[in-house]
């Protein structure tokens, strides 16, 4: 298994009154190549999860293990996972420094031990993938673009690397609907071309849509885990939690409710019209409901 | 976060945390003058033991109040180093190419590393134990006379408030910016000193940047809530010196005179 955490758990500022569990006895496998979301309320350790992933922190106690390597055994060649993994942090235009966009791309490069042309061909390719043109950007000042461009450098410069593993920290927070599109269609792209994919998200819907399997956490522990049809399947528990849930599973269940035979393994909104086209042609859609209200009243 | 930063507000109920802000801060006063005049090393004993029981009254965990000194001693190694190596005396004990080693500079080099040790954690106890704000209302009746020669106080303590409720907000930032840096390669816990220079520029460029951007925005969010220099504010309840504060401050004063008159 490509990622794998053997009980970890971390606790912030310890022997200090500002003690705090964050993260309790996660034991968590991922494969390569899969789409994970991961769910929870604010200071339920969704963050601190990706931070240990990434080496940032050390676990306080348990493993973490990336491809079969303890990343951080004192033997541990730091230099690699940087190689293979990437981060991109809420906000991440706040990180540019450079003078142009093409240094700024090039420092993630700097210990890649990479060619000159190399590197210059990689910076043409992470730019071109978030939609930039790299003869029009490239001599720009970074910190002289405007707000949606920004984030898109500072995309690139998590792509730059093309690392195996990226993870994401609420990577929508803060974008227009159709930045918020562009996103995410680059980071399905390069999930399709065999990247792993870790997004934190308080958007059930997009997690829903996207993700193919879901991590819920909880007050830092590891509450459902299984594929996103699965874990939304659950509704009642994720709304005891307060937890938000995707439109097309509630979409499911006001139908159900209305007395229409509708599957309730629902997550995105593909799956939502498939099923539709499913029970319609079984003449499911044209049945009476039983409350008597239409699907769409309230 | 992953550790407290240094001179961050420890809540407590110890006879340090109720005590008058202004008494600690005028306290704080009287022991820095003391401090200065310190020289010898009776001096220097009942300084440290006084501060020991100023320790004892802040409840404290140990290990936290001497916090800071661990993460300074490298600068007092230094500091000690370059008096005791470099004081010109009459008859150095041992003198190597350009360094001589005096009894003088050895004198002089610990007495600069006492008196330094001795403020830094009698500073420390007074932020440790008092709230920013706390902070910052003491220091605005504590310059509250100089009123009367036009100085405005209250925009000075508007200006060092704000200075400290940005401290742990930019400590977060820079702990931020530092983890989104180290993904993308930057080597900020290397052994070599020329990766750790080199990993600076792109911690310290985004926190300035940033740093600027708020100040811009709460300025445009205090003008918009109708806040203009002059005239009178109010913040919060206004607190009076009581009898335990006369104490302590009394105490202080007695403590720190003996210091400097007898000793």
């Amino acid at each position: 298994m490509p990622i794998v955490l053997e009980k970890a758990s971390y606790t912030y500022a310890p022997g200090t009154p500002y003690e705090a569990a964050a993260l309790c006895d996660i034991d968590l496998q991922i494969a390569d190549g899969e789409f994970i979301g991961i769910m929870g309320h604010t200071g339920s350790g969704k963050s601190t999860l990706l931070q240990l992933i990434a080496g940032l922190i050390t676990p306080s106690r348990g493993k973490v293990m990336i491809d079969g390597c303890d990343i951080n055994a004192r033997n541990y060649n730091r230099d690699v996972l940087r190689k293979k993994l990437s981060m991109i942090f809420q906000y991440p235009e706040y990180q540019l420094f450079e003078t142009t966009v093409e240094k700024e791309l090039a420092f993630s490069l700097k210990h890649s031990g990479l060619p000159g042309k190399e590197v210059k061909e990689r910076v043409r390719r992470a730019l071109e993938a978030v939609g930039f043109s790299y003869t029009r950007v490239r001599s720009l000042s970074p910190l002289g673009l405007s707000g949606g461009e920004k984030r898109k450098v500072a995309i690139a410069c998590a792509l730059v690397t093309e690392p195996k593993i990226l993870l994401l920290d609420e990577p929508v927070a803060g974008l227009d609907p159709r930045g918020r599109k562009e996103f995410l269609e680059i980071i399905t792209r390069r999930n399709k071309a065999g990247t792993t994919i870790i997004m934190v998200s308080h958007d059930a819907d997009v997690l829903g849509n996207y993700a193919q399997r879901i991590l819920v956490l909880n007050q830092g522990k590891l509450l459902l885990d299984g594929p996103a049809k699965r874990v939304f399947t659950d509704i009642e528990k994720l709304e005891a939690l307060k937890l938000g849930v995707c439109r097309p599973r509630k979409l499911a269940r006001r139908l159900k409710e209305c007395g229409i035979p509708f599957p309730q393994d629902i997550a995105g909104y593909d799956e939502f019209i498939a099923a539709v086209v499913e029970v319609s042609k079984k003449g499911g859609m044209s049945h009476e409901p039983d409350t008597g209200r239409h699907v769409y009243s309230r | 976060m992953s550790r407290i930063p240094a001179g961050m507000y420890i809540p407590g109920k110890s006879f340090l945390h109720r005590l008058d802000p202004l008494a600690k801060l005028i306290g704080l006063i009287i022991l820095l003058a003391a401090v200065i005049a310190a020289s010898s090393p009776g001096g220097y004993l009942l300084l440290i033991l006084f501060i020991g029981v100023l320790l004892a009254l802040s409840g404290l965990p140990f290990k936290l109040a001497i916090a800071p000194l661990r993460r300074t001693y490298l600068f007092f190694a230094v500091i000690f180093l370059m008096n005791a190596l470099f004081f010109a005396d009459v008859d150095p004990l041992w003198t190597w190419w350009i360094f001589s080693l005096s009894r003088t500079g050895l004198i002089q080099g610990a007495n600069v590393v006492l008196r330094l040790a001795i403020i830094i954690v009698a500073g420390h106890i007074l932020i440790s134990t008092t709230s920013p704000m706390e902070i910052t209302a003491a220091f605005r009746r504590l310059l509250k006379p100089l009123q009367y020669i036009n100085i405005p106080v209250d925009i000075v303590a508007l200006i060092v408030s704000v200075a400290i409720h940005f401290i742990p907000v930019l400590a977060e930032e820079v702990e931020m910016i530092r983890k989104a840096q180290t993904v993308r390669g930057a080597r900020f816990d290397s052994a070599r000193l020329r990766d750790r220079a080199a990993s600076l520029l792109p911690l310290v460029i985004p926190v300035f940047v940033n740093a600027f951007k708020r100040a811009d925005e709460l300025a445009l969010a205090m003008e918009a809530r109708g806040y203009r220099g002059e005239g009178r504010r109010v913040s919060g309840p206004e607190i009076a010196f009581q009898a335990r504060d006369f104490g302590a401050v009394l105490i202080m004063a007695a403590i720190c005179a003996v210091q400097i008159l007898v000793l």
